[in-house]
């Protein structure tokens, strides 16, 4: 192993890191975790969650990454892409929350009473979306 | 007879598990006179509506109404918030199996949709590629997929990735009590503080909220 070498696995090391820092403040600040565990009540359990999301980036990094085929069969795939879709719905719905689009629409268009609706028809809106998007493009 | 002035602090919001709410749970309450501290703590200012959990909003006027009907020669201090949330929960075996689960969900939910998030993330920037062109820059070699120098690279990047996780969560072995909250934490109370607010406002314009009347 020459210095090159060296360099690149201290580039690479330090890359992960800026990125994974830059994950999770993403993450953080759009504050999926914290809306739902106000929900579900669980706030003595924040040490565990953050366990868990580091577990849960390193393992699915490293699958991806190095390509590693795991015998889960069909239904550990289902499994996970399914905690992975509402996982990426949660952060979408935050996101919107977070640039603030609903309480300026429904302050625009004076719709207090229908914002439930408003929120289950873009829900729909997403699902429909990524199938036709999926599947017959 | 000379007034006893009476201290009373109201929680921004508090959690109980009896249906009985009594001024002593939901403030802290400071008189030199011990009869009046007693009696005062006693006093009962609501009972939680029956379920698996609920909430009440009650103002500081209320209790200052309850105060003052007990005597004439309390003089009352409200030094704390002009509202508090009362939340009750229902802490029976049921509820708690419920809980449990709840909280298992949350977990398995971090631990897939993290990493399928962070798979996105790596498909989308096409992490693979760019670390091979890295090595070709960094070493002027050809980068293949089964050269041990390039996957040592990407092994360097996951433990990268863990080690900045750990780093901004402040989540190392030597964590101590002392240390600064994790911004989890940090966040998670300026959530709960923003839900609090919220729920104070709603009920307010409801005219909902235990007022003195």
């Amino acid at each position: 192993m020459q210095a090159d070498h060296i360099l690149y696995l201290i580039f690479c090391l330090i890359a992960g890191g800026a990125i994974s820092a830059g994950y999770i403040a993403f993450i953080t600040l759009l504050g999926v975790f914290e809306k739902l565990s106000e929900k579900y009540k669980t706030n003595n359990l924040v040490g565990l969650l953050e366990t868990v999301i580091i577990l849960g980036v390193t393992f699915g990094n490293v699958i991806h990454l190095f390509q590693i085929s795991l015998p889960v069969k069909i239904i550990g795939v289902v499994i996970y892409t399914l905690f992975g879709g509402i996982f990426i719905g949660c952060l979408s719905g935050a996101l919107a929350e977070t640039l603030d689009i609903f309480p300026i629409l429904s302050r625009k268009f004076k719709v207090r009473d229908f914002l439930p609706y408003v929120i289950i028809a873009s829900a729909l809106g997403k699902g429909i979306g990524s199938i036709v998007e999926l599947i017959f493009l | 007879m000379e007034r006893v002035t009476l201290y009373f602090a109201l929680e921004q919001s508090i959690l109980v598990a009896s249906r009985k709410v009594h001024i002593e749970d939901i403030a802290t309450i400071y008189c030199r006179n011990k009869d009046f501290y007693h009696q005062v703590a006693k006093l009962e200012v609501t009972t939680m509506p029956d379920g698996e959990q609920s909430q009440v909003v009650v103002t500081a006027m209320k209790i200052i109404q309850l105060i003052s009907n007990l005597s004439d020669k309390i003089h009352i201090e409200s030094i704390g918030n002009p509202e508090t949330i009362i939340y009750y929960k229902n802490l029976k075996d049921g509820s708690k199996t419920k809980s449990k689960l709840k909280a298992v969900f949350l977990m398995v939910l971090a631990f897939i949709g993290t990493g399928y998030s962070i798979m996105t993330y790596n498909e989308e920037v096409n992490t693979r590629d760019l670390l091979f062109n890295i090595y070709e820059l960094f070493t002027k070699e050809s980068a293949t997929a089964n050269n041990i120098h390039v996957n040592l690279g990407l092994i360097a990047y996951s433990v990268g990735l863990t080690l900045g996780m750990i780093i901004f969560f402040n989540h190392g072995i030597n964590r101590k009590n002392t240390d600064d909250p994790t911004p989890l934490q940090v966040q998670m109370r300026l959530y709960e503080q923003e839900v609090n607010e919220c729920i104070i406002i709603d009920n307010t314009r409801e005219k909902k909220t235990i007022d003195a009347s």
